[in-house]
């Protein structure tokens, strides 16, 4: 069942003349319940993509096309205060750096209750009664709600973002880069803490620049490249029969303990997305470009995957 | 909150070396000059038993560093020594006598001065990179190059000589000041019930407060522009956002964020509140801790010169504690 | 016409951000007010200290400016006074950077119980009111030219100082100094040749802003009558002689002298606030 239909979305930041094309006609589907991971490099636009889908992007960024279609209804017609309602309530979101991503002057208990009543007509007592639970869910102690974020670790303090995240039961957990300010074993904890809300029916979006990580643990994963989706398809799949160049490469750049596999970095700089070369823009670092890719290759959709390259069967 | 009073006791123990430090610069500076401060006060012509006299009254006579443990215990036992002039009052009982006028400007000015500057730096975030952002900034630069005596003398002419709305000098109407209780005559007249000194006090107020108010106002403005603008760039606030919590919220949470750095910055523009209190006092004629230094430097009355300066130093050393505490007070990161 | 071209090219050297505006204009106001110093002969219609028309004359064709109350022409007196600012001002700024640049430097760069011991007492100093400080200093000393120049530099040698250790305290943690020791070079060879270069574009920001400052410091003191006497001219000095004639509505005895005590603090204040705006542009975002 889906939940969340992005459809030929175009976030463009605007500034100083030049126009930068940070999501670039990007589609994609999410089911109910769907853990999906959008990999790429840093400026590929995947933080832009999911800052667009709650319409937080920072000016000078607008969307300026598209349609994000969030359980039959179309985000971008909604109005300031209705989006409001649904941030949150609907979908909520855990952002990437602990460190500042909570208030320094308010306890963490006091922050938790605020977004609570703000969206539910409840006592203070009640809500705290609800934040205790929600630290639980992620297995912090109840008396944190009386820290300051300062007193704790950054392990910690990302749990507490999850759990403020899930305190109204959002639909849909988009997840930026949650874990990359953080150390592997706190990671790994991070992980299954989402994976344990995966499990009680909601639907994740993890933005990640770590295939490994993605491969692990999602249903689908999108693969984003100078501002356009790539590929898509299901994890095992597309993990195990990359289709696009670009795919391919990530895996090869990625150490595995387990196979003798030579590590290839991918060769090259990203694009600089104001002046994105003309035709297929991942052309200048591939190895199966050719006269055919100055041209903008179409998005081919075959059955279970979604592939942007004139050269995929390559 | 046990950390909080840790942290007041440590904080008080440093203002000690800050004002021994300021005692002793005022100590040598009133005594640096060639001669004696009596025959510079005095003048030549009086006989030489009367400025021995005068000499062994203030302690000149002592070797310096006798007189320095001397000036030292007077100011912690709160003994300035006695005026040299008119009543001989105490020193002390003077500087009291004006302090209140001083304390009743400088919070007014204070007030308007952050209120001010919190205005116009909030404006100039939030419509950044635009033309109110840098008239903001020209407002800041402009308003802290005003000369204090000119801009209340432009605001005495039209408000007090062409408007004739407002009063040009004095703190009241001979006659209507209200029952001494605190000295401040605002507070005073509303404890007692006395609108008609509220108002001629109040009236009395507007101008002067607004000079120093306007003046002072300058060096806010950029602060809380920056600081409200770093804030705003803060993940937290996009995690605020992120969970719908109202914009008017967000707003809030911000302010207080970016204020707490502004509080810093106040204790810093106490002292140059307190210097143009100074030049404020004289403009309007205020019979503040300004006027009664300048007036007694002109009449030659070495102690209470000395009374005055030590006052200051105090003050201003005492306000920056006070500062630091309610810093502490509002960032709970200092505490724990 | 060279002054245009002079000013258009200097303009397109200047990086562009918002600050090089500031400069401009603010070495316009400067340049201005140091040509009416130093060509004062020149430019002033009359002798400053003299009667030249009828006393108390609103401004006129003869009189741009108005008479005083002992007819002198303001207008005279302003070209003349800008002499006195200046060369008290300029005086003590230099006599502050003499003193408080070295310090901060040697302090900041050797660190230990000399830093702390001078931090102390010229933390103590910067935060003391300035102008109180310089009406102390002045008193004691007298009134006169001098005198208040040595009572000004005392107040911003601490500013200098703070200024100067800062910047020296972060040049010194960067890696070219640790190279340069490790091949040998001596202490005062570092200080002069690696970090006092990399100071100079703090110090005119410290100075130009600073100076600004000490311009209102010295007004203050003018007026309070701890600089000069009659018949000197001195901007702030005239704020206060017109002062009495206010209530009857004698406007320009005041208005101009005061107007060039902000213009000349104005216009240093808008050098040192567009060069630092230069080094380090505001973020937009």
């Amino acid at each position: 069942m889906m939940l969340l239909k992005i459809e030929n979305l175009k976030t463009y930041f605007e500034s100083g003349g030049r126009v930068l094309r940070a999501v670039d006609n990007v589609s994609l589907s999410v089911d109910r319940g769907e853990f999906i991971s959008i990999v790429g490099e840093s400026g590929c636009g995947k933080s832009t993509l999911a800052y667009s889908i709650i319409r937080l992007v920072s000016p000078p960024g607008k969307i300026v096309d598209g349609k994000i279609i969030f359980e039959n209804k179309n985000l971008l017609d909604l109005s300031d205060k209705e989006m409001k309602k649904i941030r949150g309530k609907e979908i909520g979101m855990i952002f990437q750096d602990p460190m500042t991503s909570l208030d320094p002057l308010e306890k963490i208990g006091d922050q938790m209750i605020e977004t609570i009543i703000e969206h539910m007509k409840i006592s203070k007592k009640e809500a705290l009664e609800i934040a205790g639970k929600m630290l639980e869910k992620v297995g912090l102690p109840f008396n944190r709600l009386n820290y300051y974020p300062h007193q704790l670790s950054g392990g910690q303090r990302q749990r507490v973002m999850i759990a403020m995240a899930i305190s109204l039961n959002p639909k849909l957990l988009i997840a930026d880069e949650p874990t990359t300010a953080l150390d592997v074993i706190v990671q790994e904890k991070i992980m299954n803490i989402l994976e344990d809300m995966k499990k009680e029916g909601r639907a994740i979006i993890l933005i990640t620049h770590d295939f490994a990580l993605a491969s692990e643990r999602s249903d689908k994963i999108a693969v984003m490249y100078a501002g356009w989706l790539v590929e898509f398809g299901r994890a095992k799949d597309l993990t195990e029969e990359p289709l696009h160049p670009y795919s391919k490469a990530l895996i090869d750049s990625v150490p595995d303990i387990w196979m003798d596999k030579e590590i290839r970095p991918i060769p090259g700089f990203p694009p600089d997305l104001s002046n994105p070369p003309k035709g297929c823009r991942f052309r200048p670092r591939c190895p199966f470009a050719d006269e055919k890719c100055e041209r903008e290759p179409p998005l081919v959709n075959l059955e279970n995957r979604i592939v942007k390259c004139w050269h995929y069967e390559a | 909150m046990a950390s909080l009073k840790a942290y007041i006791i440590t904080r008080s123990l440093l203002v000690i070396p800050t004002i021994l430090i300021l005692l002793t610069i005022v100590f040598f500076i009133l005594r640096i000059i060639p001669g004696d401060p009596i025959t510079a006060m005095v003048g030549q012509k009086v006989p030489p038993e009367v400025l021995e006299k005068l000499r062994h009254e203030v302690g000149l006579d002592k070797p310096i560093y006798i007189q320095y443990i001397d000036y030292l215990k007077g100011v912690f036992t709160g003994n300035l020594g006695r005026s040299m002039i008119w009543g001989r009052r105490p020193v002390i009982e003077e500087i009291m006598d004006h302090f209140p006028a001083t304390l009743e400007l400088t919070i007014f000015g204070f007030a308007i001065s952050v209120l001010l500057g919190l205005l116009t730096g909030a404006i100039a975030a939030f419509r950044r990179g635009g033309k109110i952002d840098t008239s903001m900034r020209i407002y800041s630069i402009v308003a802290y190059t005003l000369f204090i005596p000119w801009f209340g003398m432009l605001l005495q002419m039209f408000f007090g000589v062409y408007l004739k709305l407002l009063p040009i000098g004095g703190r009241i109407t001979p006659g209507n000041a209200p029952q001494t209780i605190t000295g401040l005559y605002v507070i005073d007249s509303i404890l007692t019930l006395n609108f008609n000194a509220l108002i001629d006090a109040l009236s009395h107020l507007v101008l002067p407060s607004l000079t120093l108010g306007i003046v002072l106002s300058g060096a806010y403005t950029r602060i809380v522009r920056n600081n409200l603008i770093d804030v705003l760039n803060q993940d937290f606030i996009t995690a605020y956002r992120a969970r719908g919590v109202g914009e008017w919220k967000v707003i809030k949470h911000a302010m207080k964020n970016a204020f707490i750095p502004v509080v810093t910055l106040m204790g810093l523009q106490f002292a140059i509140l307190l210097a143009g209190a100074v030049l404020t006092e004289t403009t309007f004629s205020w019979p503040g801790m300004g006027t009664f230094l300048i007036e007694r430097i002109e009449y030659r009355d070495y102690t209470a010169v000395q009374g005055a300066i030590v006052f200051y130093a105090v003050f201003v050393a005492v306000i920056s504690l006070i500062v630091d505490i309610i810093y502490a007070l509002l960032d709970p990161r200092i505490r724990y | 016409m060279e002054v245009k071209n002079l000013a258009t090219t200097i303009f397109s050297i200047i990086p562009k951000t918002e600050g090089r505006y500031m400069v401009m204009v603010g070495l316009a106001i400067v340049s201005v007010v140091i040509v009416m110093a130093i060509f004062a002969p020149f430019i002033a219609p009359y002798d400053p200290i003299k009667s030249s028309g009828n006393a108390l004359q609103p401004p006129s064709l003869e009189h741009i400016m108005g008479t005083d109350n002992l007819g002198r022409d303001i207008f005279s007196r302003i070209v003349y006074g800008s002499r006195v600012v200046l060369s008290v001002v300029l005086s003590a700024a230099f006599v502050s950077m003499i003193i408080g640049v070295p310090l901060g430097l040697v302090s900041g760069y050797y660190g230990g119980k000399l830093d702390r011991a001078l931090s102390m007492l010229m933390d103590s100093m910067y935060a003391f009111p300035g102008l109180i400080l310089a009406i102390a200093i002045a008193a004691v000393l007298g009134p006169s030219v001098l005198n208040a120049i040595v009572a000004i530099s005392v107040v911003y040698i601490p500013t200098y100082f703070r200024m100067i250790r800062g910047q020296t305290l972060s040049i010194k943690a960067q890696l070219f100094v640790e190279a340069a020791k490790a091949i040998g070079a001596t202490d005062s060879r570092i200080m002069l040749k690696y970090i006092f270069p990399n100071l100079i574009p703090t110090l005119v920001v410290v100075f130009s802003l600073s100076v600004a400052d000490a311009i209102l410091t010295e007004a203050g003191l003018s007026f309070l009558g701890f600089i000069v006497s009659a018949p000197t001219p001195d901007w702030g000095f005239e704020l206060a002689s017109g002062r009495p004639y206010l209530p009857a509505g004698y406007w320009w005895m005041i208005t101009f002298p005061g107007l060039m005590v902000m213009l000349l603090s104005l216009g240093f204040a808008l050098i040192g606030e567009g060069l630092s705006e230069i080094y380090a542009p505001r973020r937009e975002r």
